[in-house]
């Protein structure tokens, strides 16, 4: 999936920057998405996200850079560049007083050629078949999510823009939302997925822009930028306090007050370690016959990551 | 192009806009007959005749009247010396201004709502045009879809248009229909007369002619059309600029209401001619009432609007074509 990394990218951004009368809302804003990679474009709500992904589809104008689209310029060439995208830009609202069939004829009659064919084709790829005949006032959050996806891939777009797709969703509706971008992906569809949850964007991209008070902080591969970042691991075992001084002698491991997560009959125990120590300290516990019966890795919320990625950097 | 217009006609019928303009009509216009008939009636019981030329003799000798009491200002003196004139030719040439009869209701009722109610219909569904994509939403995905927005925003004008006129269509058709059932479905070729001009003095009659009812309903609505588009033109700039279907209808229609009452107060004001509002009662000039400040004449106040109206489609476009959509 990531063979298209060496070809040109789909999406390319430079030096993008929105000022409203003299407050910067984005500063500089930079990065490439690929064909065939799922980029997440992870930030804190108020961020400057949805201003970022507003500039990239034409609906405001940057005070100064450039958004490209398959060599097309937004701003200069926006029927062009807005011809290989599809997108949602928070939430996918369509008419509630069209069915969804109507919906997409809508917008397929702004986009000129589509079948009557790509709409049961879009329609079956978000599994929205059977309700495609009901008004969009009678779907659940989920249903319209799905259908604001269907309408995104209308025109077969070389990129998909999508701000927050799993918000609002059930655990299920978000895990099948995940598995649907992966498939898209997996045929060759560059996907910018916006998001202020770093443990969705683990699980959903290849590569990930991080941004913070309307600057871009990294762009780089999700494990690529979370490797050396010390998680906190929680182990839960059955002798609290033989495990903490087991623990305390394995190396590069600091022992931290508090039993976070311990349930039941369970005792736990909260480490400061760096992943690859996980095996050798499981190791240990077990030759000091400590009864393991599960080790966490907790992902540090994006608030203290950002913080600590933040820190010495300047911007206070 | 074709099918971006036929959009925005789905979306206005399908959200029920329409059918409220329709309703509207469906409902007063036979309250107006009634109205209508009612006074008819009465009016035919005090004189104890349904002779039309003695109902119209009446009507004179009550202008007569009228005009020797001290009090009249010169205004309404003037207005009432301009009525009594075209009574008087009306008798004189042996054709009946009241006529009982479908096109007669249809071409009064039509001159009554020329300044005030299909506008306001009109603004229902004008207003809600732009900003209705803004309530919902929906400009976003508008908006990225690859069509120029100078394309987007021609396609609902023309949309607006089109039910423009639908609904002036449909107002005299449904005025026609209804009434006929009351006063019958005759009068098409009734002669009415117009080329009345009122110039400071009285009315000058020498150009004066007769016209069949028919012809003269269809100069009637021609008239209309020309001033309710302008309306139209001006309610789609403020949904443009207010991205608010109820703000936009306020503001139109104390807009309009507003310009009832200065038609009424504004003759000494001279510059209030250049004031769309003013400008609406085209029907006056073909009838030959006395416009609201002397001096107006038809290309004048069509001049009037239609600098009105291309101003509010430049604006229009250009605030469209520039705005950023930041929510």
């Amino acid at each position: 999936m990531n063979a298209g990394k060496s070809r040109t990218p789909v999406l390319s951004v430079r030096g993008l920057s929105k000022r409203i009368g003299r407050r910067p809302l984005v500063e500089g804003v930079e990065f490439d998405v690929y064909p065939g990679e799922v980029f997440g474009f992870l930030g804190p709500n108020g961020a400057g996200k949805t201003t970022t992904i507003r500039m990239l589809v034409g609906l405001i104008r940057p005070s100064s850079g450039s958004v490209t689209i398959a060599g097309y310029d937004v701003h200069r060439q926006p029927e062009e560049a807005l011809r290989r995208i599809g997108c949602i830009v928070e939430n996918p609202e369509l008419y509630p007083f069209l069915t969804g069939r109507e919906n997409l004829l809508h917008f397929a009659r702004m986009i000129g050629d589509v079948s009557l064919a790509r709409i049961d084709e879009v329609a079956r790829i978000v599994g929205l078949e059977r309700r495609l005949d009901d008004k969009v006032k009678t779907y659940s959050l989920g249903m319209r999510q799905r259908l604001g996806i269907a309408q995104a891939l209308l025109a077969c777009p070389e990129l998909l823009i999508l701000d927050e797709p799993t918000n609002g969703l059930d655990p299920a509706g978000i895990r099948e939302m995940r598995e649907l971008i992966r498939s898209l992906a997996a045929e060759g569809l560059a996907v910018f997925v916006s998001s202020h949850l770093l443990s969705e964007v683990q699980l959903m991209c290849d590569r990930v822009a991080l941004i913070h008070r309307g600057r871009i902080l990294r762009v780089g591969r999700v494990d690529e930028l979370l490797a050396g970042e010390e998680g906190r691991v929680v182990w839960h075992v059955d002798n609290a306090e033989e495990a903490r001084r087991v623990l305390a002698a394995v190396p590069e491991v600091q022992v931290l007050e508090g039993d976070e997560g311990a349930a039941g009959g369970e005792q736990a125990v909260v480490c400061h370690m760096p992943y690859h120590r996980i095996p050798e300290a499981n190791c240990r516990l077990a030759n000091a016959h400590v009864a393991v019966y599960g080790i966490v890795r907790k992902i540090p919320s994006l608030e203290e990551w950002f913080l600590r990625l933040t820190e010495g950097e300047g911007i206070a | 192009m074709l099918g971006l217009v036929y959009n925005e006609i789905l979306k206005v019928v399908r959200k029920k806009r329409f059918y409220v303009v329709l309703a509207i009509l469906a409902v007063l216009i036979p309250v107006f007959t009634y109205a209508q008939y009612k006074t008819t009636v009465e009016q035919q019981e005090r004189l104890g005749t349904k002779d039309w030329r003695i109902i119209v003799q009446q009507e004179i000798v009550d202008l007569q009247n009228r005009l020797t009491s001290a009090r009249l200002s010169d205004e309404w003196r003037r207005l009432l010396q301009i009525r009594l004139q075209q009574r008087q030719y009306y008798l004189e040439h042996d054709i009946n201004p009241l006529a009982p009869g479908a096109v007669t209701f249809a071409r009064v009722f039509l001159e009554r709502s020329a300044s005030l109610f299909v506008p306001l219909l009109v603004v229902v569904v004008a207003a809600d045009m732009v900003s209705g994509e803004h309530t919902g939403g929906t400009i976003k995905l508008l908006l990225t879809r690859p069509v120029r927005r100078w394309k987007i925003l021609l396609s609902k004008y023309l949309a607006l248009q089109l039910f423009v006129s639908l609904i002036i269509a449909v107002t005299v058709l449904l005025a026609y229909l209804i009434s006929g059932v009351v006063f019958g479905y005759g009068g098409w070729t009734m002669p009415v007369l117009t080329g009345f001009q009122v110039t400071g003095e009285g009315v000058l009659t020498d150009r004066v002619h007769v016209l069949p009812q028919g012809l003269y309903l269809l100069m009637q609505a021609g008239l209309v059309w020309y001033a309710t588009a302008v309306v139209a033109t001006l309610s789609f700039l403020l949904s443009v600029l207010l991205r608010s279907t109820a703000a936009a209808m306020g503001t139109m229609l104390s807009a309009l209401i507003a310009g009832v009452i200065l038609t009424e107060m504004v003759s000494s004001w001279q510059t209030a001619k250049y004031l769309f509002v003013v400008n609406l009662q085209l029907t006056d000039y073909l009838a030959g009432n006395a416009p609201p400040i002397e001096g107006m004449t038809l290309p004048f106040s069509l001049a009037v609007l239609g600098v009105w109206g291309a101003a509010a489609l430049l604006a229009a476009f250009w605030v469209f074509t520039r705005q950023d959509m930041l929510t």
